[in-house]
């Protein structure tokens, strides 16, 4: 038995569809989730903080693929509810898990800016949101680029654990025909995949970074 | 009552003092400096009155107004009381991310919009009166820059200035917002003997526009050459206050013990017509508005 280069590449293709799919929404919402995240561990309310800081610890100190396995199993067999699609079960589970190494980052960038630029705003007239927005911000983002990068390329990898819950993605797809027909090429071929998305990535934020390079933070 | 009066000033961090009882009066057009070591409760003195620290108790009265009232004060009064006075910090913060000229006009857009925000206009009226100010303020802040021989800096980043050329950006975008009251605090710090000169000169230029300005220092040398009144703080409590004649005959073991030989020399050096002190003392340049 055996299976053609390009009937390899067009199921490969496919399950980087999905993989892109997952990754872009997690993305996406990961990062307004994490703002919200930092903003409550930053709260000064004692009791807000305390639960974030005991929900950082629970998230970033368990397996992300235990926490797909919790969000796809766990409302069915613990609540009798119906499941969640697949992939949104994973989308779900990444979202929770990125949004609490984002809240991180965040946090750590915002307190990286010096206190004497809030102040500076103050005494200047500003509004608390004008010195966050026309301030912090940019010199935050500018901060937090290198850490984000990390992230981000994590994120991309970590789309393949939602295989454990049978996800279409590439490296389920690579899986099934290395099983199926035995070739070990398609594993480094699976690879090239994610160079490739990995590499757009990188190039990206790097872009991102130059634009930002023409002020010191 | 003097144009600023500040009564029995008081902060404390956790059970410690660091000013006590502070009170001064300054008349317009002068210029105070307070002295002191480190921790000697000067800087806690600008934060209170630019109202970024709380304050324990005391009273400031500006212009005849009593400024400060006791119980909380919502973030937005505290500011609108803070306006009256403008800060030049001791390491400029200007915003990085911004040109000289952006840095400049940030605050006075704000504040020019509230202005006008104030006045209920229509939003047509709004855009066009916006505009009209902004484009004053423009060419107020080109001037300026100009007589501070900034004007080639407009469009460079903070970064791209040297220590004297952004505490002059710092100076102009406060100035700008018209304070009642203009702070330094330490502003010979971070600077070069002969930078520390123009700062000299650049405050006595703005004294004789009739500016109403405190400076906390520890430079001997500066205080010497601009103060009107002179306060000497030691563990938050006044210990000595006066002209600046106090710098030449202290009173205090104290100010005694704080002003070493070495130093006392050079006030006297400040005091005898130094061809350096002299020329800071405005001709270096000017800020002088026309």
């Amino acid at each position: 038995m055996s299976i053609s280069f390009a009937d390899v590449t067009l199921k490969l293709l496919d399950g980087l569809g999905t993989t892109c799919l997952i990754f872009i929404i997690s993305w996406v919402l990961s990062i307004p989730l994490g703002v919200l995240f930092c903003r409550l561990s930053l709260s000064k309310n004692k009791i807000i903080s305390k639960i974030m800081q005991v929900f950082i610890w629970v998230i970033r100190g368990t397996p992300l693929m235990l926490q797909i396995m919790v969000v796809f199993y766990v409302p069915g067999l613990l609540f009798n509810w119906p499941s969640l699609p697949r992939i949104v079960a994973a989308i779900v589970a990444i979202v929770i898990n990125y949004s609490v190494y984002f809240s991180e980052i965040f946090r750590a960038g915002y307190q990286s800016i010096s206190k004497g630029q809030k102040e500076a705003g103050f005494v200047l007239g500003l509004s608390r949101i004008e010195i966050f927005f026309k301030v912090q911000l940019l010199q935050i983002i500018k901060k937090i680029m290198p850490p984000m990068t990390n992230e981000t390329i994590s994120l991309v990898k970590d789309t393949a654990l939602a295989r454990i819950i049978a996800v279409n993605e590439v490296m389920l797809a690579a899986d099934k025909i290395v099983g199926t027909y035995a070739i070990v090429w398609v594993l480094f071929y699976t690879a090239i995949f994610y160079l490739v998305v990995v590499g757009i990535i990188s190039l990206l934020f790097k872009g991102v970074e130059k634009k930002l390079n023409y002020f010191e933070g | 009552m003097a144009y600023l009066e500040i009564e029995n000033l008081a902060k404390s961090y956790d059970g410690k003092t660091v000013l006590n009882s502070f009170s001064v009066s300054l008349e317009k057009g002068q210029i105070l400096c307070l002295i002191g070591d480190s921790g000697s409760g000067k800087t806690t003195f600008l934060r209170l009155i630019n109202f970024l620290s709380k304050k324990d108790a005391g009273k400031i009265f500006l212009d005849g107004k009593e400024i400060t009232k006791e119980g909380r004060l919502t973030t937005k009064e505290r500011q609108a009381q803070a306006m009256n006075f403008g800060l030049v910090f001791q390491s400029f913060n200007l915003f990085p991310q911004y040109t000289v000229m952006q840095n400049i006009l940030l605050p006075i857009k704000t504040k020019v919009k509230k202005t006008l925000k104030e006045k209920k206009l229509s939003r047509k009226d709004f855009k066009v009166e916006y505009n009209k100010i902004m484009e004053e303020k423009l060419k107020e802040a080109d001037n300026l820059l100009l007589k501070v021989n900034l004007q080639d800096k407009k469009d460079s980043f903070p970064n791209q200035l040297s220590g004297g050329e952004a505490q002059r950006v710092a100076i102009i975008r406060t100035l700008m917002l018209d304070p009642k009251v203009l702070c330094f605090d330490e502003p010979t710090s971070a600077l070069d003997p002969r930078l520390k000169r123009q700062v000299a000169s650049t405050i006595l230029s703005l004294k004789e526009q009739g500016h109403t300005i405190i400076v906390v220092t520890h430079e001997m040398e500066l205080a010497s050459a601009v103060a009107d009144q002179v306060i000497f703080l030691e563990k938050g409590n006044i210990i000595e206050k006066g002209g600046r004649e106090i710098l030449l005959n202290p009173q205090s073991d104290e100010l005694k013990n704080f002003l070493s030989l070495e130093q006392c020399e050079e006030i006297n050096n400040g005091q005898t017509d130094d061809p350096e002190t002299e020329r800071a003392r405005g001709t270096l340049f000017s800020l002088s508005q026309d």
